[in-house]
């Protein structure tokens, strides 16, 4: 029943948000929910642990440690962003009367997609069949697609379209890739068979390899689409910087690992039945790609919501290394790689929310000075720009460096190298930036005083998070993070 | 090929005249490739949306004989849901939305119609030659029938990519869909029902969710020209 009433919380929040009377009831309805969703995920997280895995509704819903790692990632970032959301719209929605009419309206809507938004997404690591899990990634951009263009400007109309054209596109792909991979196990288990990960993964080494070997191509070209990663990213760095800032939050931190998931999942049904040298070297690849292209755009950048965004194409890029050099280290470095991100992301976006709502501009030129005119915002961001990219003793640090270990164990030593290269062009590129906005002179128009000491608690909450576990990584989460690199085939080298 | 097609066709369903399944079907399947042309010869959007019409009308038929000749009550459901969702609702949809908009009915192509067509011929004849890779040892019918779905997808994303109006572009999307779908009956005799049915919710939801875009981008723009959508940069 976890499970089930896991995925009933959001969706019943959705349907209450809908009828709700008025702003409080938004709040506390989509905050309570959000809190709720982390509190099951965490008894989800103690019952995998103890049973290897769970099942329900007749086999359609589905979690092992790899789900929960998903599952977790969603749950903490969609409660930061719950929090965080109250503030940030509070304050941009300072001049409209949202107690009526078309504000309140607007609010709703918002609200009420927040929730379906969260829900799209809870399902893509709860289903057990990778059709579901399809149709859930398909749903999730169009529970997002309102809120990129919230807004309502010119921009955000164009960043929706693209990124509803191009994910749809991207998800089309990732459809044949699926329905090869049914018809991949069609010669062993019959034309009409449940095309379930729980019925799949027992015969993954039978798999039909040719028909495989396609499937996952276009499995990580489709999936990858929605992931973010290069050269399939062209719509992220609009729908980044033209949503607003929690919603940012949410598709960087949590969306792209969904879509990552989906790759992870195909990956742990292609290795057994073609190996690891395919799999590899197409993540390889695509992960390279990713990095550089990073690099490339995120030197040239004027704008620091879509410098946010070129960052989360290149820590997917990251994620999918971490996976290609494989092996236990490697693919527990990913996932914690995941999980990182996902929490340091949305602490960007959010700091970089309360930059937006002060100086009314995304212009990194424009912005100066940012810890004198917001103490707390200011040194967050800093605090999440060290960690984003990667220097200790921030938890990427430790991910990264398990990559990057992995590579040279692995035999990877020239792409590790490269890896090491590319990650320190970042960091110097990101904090060139950042520092000329925290520090520097603050402009005497722009009124000091921090804007929501709301969205402050998600920040710090985001902040500790990300600073606890790069001191000391929790027994219970290690010993998660391992069975999920096992089901991703890390213990059978 | 025909052939080889029959022999297997008849080791799976007894009884049933196979050389008459695989007449029926090539033909239904050349038919899906010409409203696929259909669409990209289209000078106006009621006529793409028209060989979307057909072309879904087509789909729902291939899923009705293949289910017909290998006695499955599942591909007979998916048959008669493709019907109502695509040609009824979403083209309802699609057309609904064209008629809204005032004075933008041209397709708007990027590239002319003949130059159009020339690069699907060259992309349909490119899916058949790559379709034989795709198929190592074919259950049922494999060869023509998946290479006509790879030559609908490859036609979608050129429509795609080609036609600037955005409800033209979302024809191209929904051709890309269909190719994919009649690949899934093609290879795999259709995918479980309930995963057709959340693809077939989906796609009725996408089609909704990006007309209401559209009329929410013409209203900002006055223009459904996605031409006109070209200030996000780097």
């Amino acid at each position: 029943m976890l499970l089930t009433i896991l995925l009933l919380v959001p969706l019943l929040a959705s349907g209450i948000c809908l009828i709700a009377p008025g702003r409080p009831w938004l709040e506390a309805v989509t905050v309570t929910s959000a809190a709720a969703v982390l509190a099951l995920a965490g008894f989800a997280t103690q019952q995998v642990t103890l049973a290897g895995h769970i099942s329900e509704l007749a086999n359609w819903l589905y979690a092992d440690a790899l789900s929960i790692i998903t599952l977790l990632v969603i749950a903490i970032v969609s409660f930061t962003t719950a929090i965080y959301s109250v503030g940030y719209l509070r304050e941009d929605m300072r001049e409209q009367d949202v107690t009526q009419g078309e504000g309140l309206r607007h609010l709703k809507r918002y609200y009420v997609l927040f929730n379906l938004f969260v829900f799209s997404m809870l399902i893509v690591p709860l289903s057990n069949s990778l059709g579901v899990l399809w149709i859930a990634i398909e749903g999730t951009t169009l529970a997002s697609l309102f809120l990129v263009s919230f807004y309502g400007t010119g921009e955000a109309l164009e960043a929706a379209w693209k990124y509803v054209i191009i994910g749809s596109v991207g998800i089309a792909l990732a459809l044949f890739g699926t329905i090869l991979a049914y018809y991949s196990a069609v010669q062993i288990l019959g034309t009409s068979y449940d095309l379930n990960w729980s019925v799949l993964a027992p015969v993954a080494a039978h798999l039909n390899p040719s028909i495989m070997r396609l499937s996952f191509l276009f499995i990580v070209v489709g999936y990858g689409t929605k992931a973010g990663l290069a050269p399939m990213h062209t719509w992220l760095p609009d729908a980044h910087s033209e949503a607003p800032s929690p919603i940012s939050a949410l598709l960087s931190g949590v969306l792209l690992n969904c879509a990552m998931y989906g790759i992870l999942r195909f990956y742990a049904l292609a290795v057994p039945s073609l190996g690891h040298a395919y799999p590899a070297a197409l993540l390889l690849t695509f992960g390279f790609i990713s990095l550089a292209v990073a690099v490339l755009l995120i030197f040239r950048q004027r704008d620091y919501k879509r410098l946010l965004a070129y960052s989360s194409v290149e820590h997917m890029g990251i994620v999918a290394l971490g996976v290609a050099f494989g092996g236990t280290l490697g693919l527990f470095g990913a996932l914690f790689q995941v999980l990182n991100h996902a929490v340091t992301k949305s602490l960007m976006f959010f700091a970089s929310g309360q930059v937006l709502l002060k100086y009314q501009t995304k212009d990194i030129s424009r912005v100066s000075g940012v810890i004198k005119i917001m103490p707390a915002t200011g040194t967050l961001l800093l605090v999440g720009g060290l960690a984003l990219t990667g220097a200790p003793p921030f938890s990427i640090f430790i991910s990264e460096f398990a990559i990057l270990s992995a590579g040279f164990r692995q035999g990877y030593a020239v792409a590790a190298i490269a890896l090491l290269v590319l990650i320190a062009l970042i960091f110097i590129g990101v904090l060139f930036y950042l520092n000329s906005m925290v520090f520097g002179k603050a402009s005497a128009a722009i009124e000091p005083g921090e804007v929501s000491y709301l969205s402050i608690l998600a920040m710090v909450l985001s902040a500790l998070l990300v600073l606890v576990l790069g001191v000391y990584i929790p027994t219970p989460l290690s010993n998660l993070l391992h069975q999920a690199a096992a089901v991703l085939g890390g213990t059978s080298r | 090929m025909l052939a080889f097609n029959s022999i297997t066709l008849a080791a799976i369903t007894a009884g049933a005249p196979p050389a008459s399944a695989v007449q029926i079907l090539q033909i239904l399947g050349a038919l899906l490739l010409l409203t696929a042309f259909a669409a990209v010869a289209a000078r106006l959007l009621a006529g793409a949306i028209r060989a979307y019409a057909i072309q879904s009308l087509v789909l729902g038929l291939v899923a009705a004989v293949v289910g017909y000749f290998t006695g499955s009550t599942d591909l007979y459901i998916v048959a008669v849901l493709t019907i109502i969702v695509k040609c009824g609702a979403i083209v309802w949809i699609l057309s609904n939305v064209t008629n809204r908009l005032p004075v933008q009915r041209e397709i708007r192509p990027y590239l002319n119609i003949p130059a159009s067509l020339l690069i699907c011929v060259l992309l349909t004849l490119l899916a058949f030659f790559v379709s034989p890779a795709v198929v190592a040892q074919g259950t049922f019918l494999n060869e023509p029938p998946l290479a006509i779905s790879i030559a609908m997808v490859l036609i979608g994303l050129f429509i795609l990519s080609s036609r600037r109006h955005a409800v033209a572009q979302v024809i191209g999307l929904l051709t890309i869909e269909n190719g994919l779908f009649s690949g899934a009956i093609a290879i795999a005799y259709g995918m479980p029902l309930i995963v057709e049915f959340g693809i077939l919710f989906d796609i009725l939801i996408a089609v909704i969710v990006m007309s209401l875009l559209v009329a929410l981008i013409h209203r900002e723009l006055i223009s459904a020209d996605t031409a006109d959508l070209r200030r996000l940069k780097g």
